[in-house]
């Protein structure tokens, strides 16, 4: 299985820059409705792509037939388009508003402790602009663990943000993934924003996801056990046709121990599942923002 | 180099290769299979990113070595000899 996501090796610098002209000249609505015209290219002829978003199809709506799941897979490319033009739209002119839900959970948190604390987001609606907008409202700095070559969308959006200095990526590509830079970052008080849905190594525990086995990372949840500090799930989506307001809702926050003689994958277990739910329960509510991806149920193939 | 501070550090490559086996319960491999010089991530031990956060909480617990300037020095994770006299020239405990 490779590990280059499939949303950075799509679009060419053409389209990203007819889509920031369109944005210009006919704000958020009118370039997110033709996204619905470009993504029926990649659902005819990206197999690839189709490959990659059909186990969570399948999964999400097993008494789908086969062209009704295809529409499904339509559905989550324009959602997945659409997510980057507002990223794009709010880069440029911060046109996003962010309704937050249970926003109080991350914030006594980091108003009762000098040290920082995991964010653990997903690829799931707008997760890029929600990221890049949460410094100003938690009042703290926040680092972003990522492959910043895959993420040209969250790049891009904190080159624009005027709290740019605040805010700053810590590579996985770097020497030893950036877990380092992580443990200083958690101990100075940042905010360390983890991706917790796509397995990119052999750190993953087993956890049940729509009602089978399925293989989820536990890096974020080992972290925090090594650091004495939560981690809180964040899930940001579109609510209904509107393209300018997401919900940003806050989870439960966890707090992984590691005890025991077990392997860390199974201690970790509980604490992969309580996000993994919540994961669920969002992609029940909102199918078509979750952006997986992934075969995560695919136990044959090892990840390296 | 003084015969006491060689046998200080000959202990140390020891006392470390058991520790690593130990904190990171590396289940198939013996202490004394691990070469001073070989390298601890990638093709030598082939450690990976998390256990370097386990190496630093095991410098801390073990040594009372401060992870506040560990984090920038990741040469000091290059093998056993430099974990070892980055203990020794730093150890609280």
């Amino acid at each position: 299985m490779t590990n280059v996501p499939l949303s950075a090796r799509r679009g060419n610098k053409f389209g990203i820059s007819f889509f920031h002209w369109a944005l210009k000249v006919f704000g958020i609505n009118r370039p997110c409705e033709f996204v619905w015209v470009i993504c029926l290219y990649y659902v005819i002829f990206d197999r690839e792509a189709v490959k990659a978003a059909m186990p969570y199809v399948r999964r999400r709506f097993p008494e789908a037939g086969r062209l009704r799941k295809m529409w499904y897979v339509y559905r989550i490319f324009v959602s997945n388009g659409q997510a980057l033009v507002i990223c794009a739209a709010n880069v440029k002119s911060n046109r996003v508003s962010l309704e937050f839900e249970h926003f109080e959970r991350a914030k006594q948190y980091l108003e009762s402790v000098p040290e920082g604390m995991i964010i653990i987001t997903s690829h799931f609606g707008n997760w890029q602009t929600a990221m890049t907008n949460l410094q100003n409202d938690l009042g703290r700095p926040i680092s972003f663990l990522m492959q910043p070559e895959q993420n040209g969308a969250v790049l891009e959006a904190l080159r624009h943000n005027p709290a740019q200095d605040k805010m700053r990526v810590i590579s996985t590509d770097s020497e030893m993934g950036g877990m380092l830079e992580v443990m200083e970052a958690v101990r100075t008080g940042h905010v360390v924003c983890i991706m917790a849905d796509r397995a990119m190594n052999d750190r993953t525990s087993e956890v049940r996801f729509f009602g089978a086995r399925a293989r989820f990372p536990y890096t974020a949840f080992f972290m925090a056990a090594k650091l004495g500090c939560p981690v809180i799930p964040l899930f940001v989506v579109r609510k209904g046709k509107k393209h300018d307001i997401l919900k940003v809702s806050f989870g439960k926050l966890i707090y992984p121990v590691l005890r025991g003689e077990k392997n860390a994958a199974e201690i970790m277990s509980p604490y992969v599942g309580e996000y993994v739910r919540e994961l669920e329960n969002k992609a029940k509510q909102y199918p078509f923002q979750c952006f997986l991806f992934q075969d995560v149920w695919d136990f044959k193939t090892e990840k390296t | 180099m003084s015969d006491a501070n060689s046998a200080a550090k000959e202990k140390m490559f020891a006392e470390l290769k058991a520790k690593l086996v130990e904190w990171l319960s590396l289940d198939d491999v013996m202490p004394e299979e691990i070469g001073t010089d070989d390298a601890l991530f990638g093709q030598g031990l082939g450690l990976d990113s998390l256990d370097s956060v386990e190496i630093v909480v095991m410098l801390q617990r073990e040594y009372g070595i401060s992870t506040k300037d560990i984090s920038r020095k990741k040469e000091v994770f290059t093998s056993v000899r430099t974990l070892a006299q980055y203990i020794l020239d730093n150890r609280t405990e």
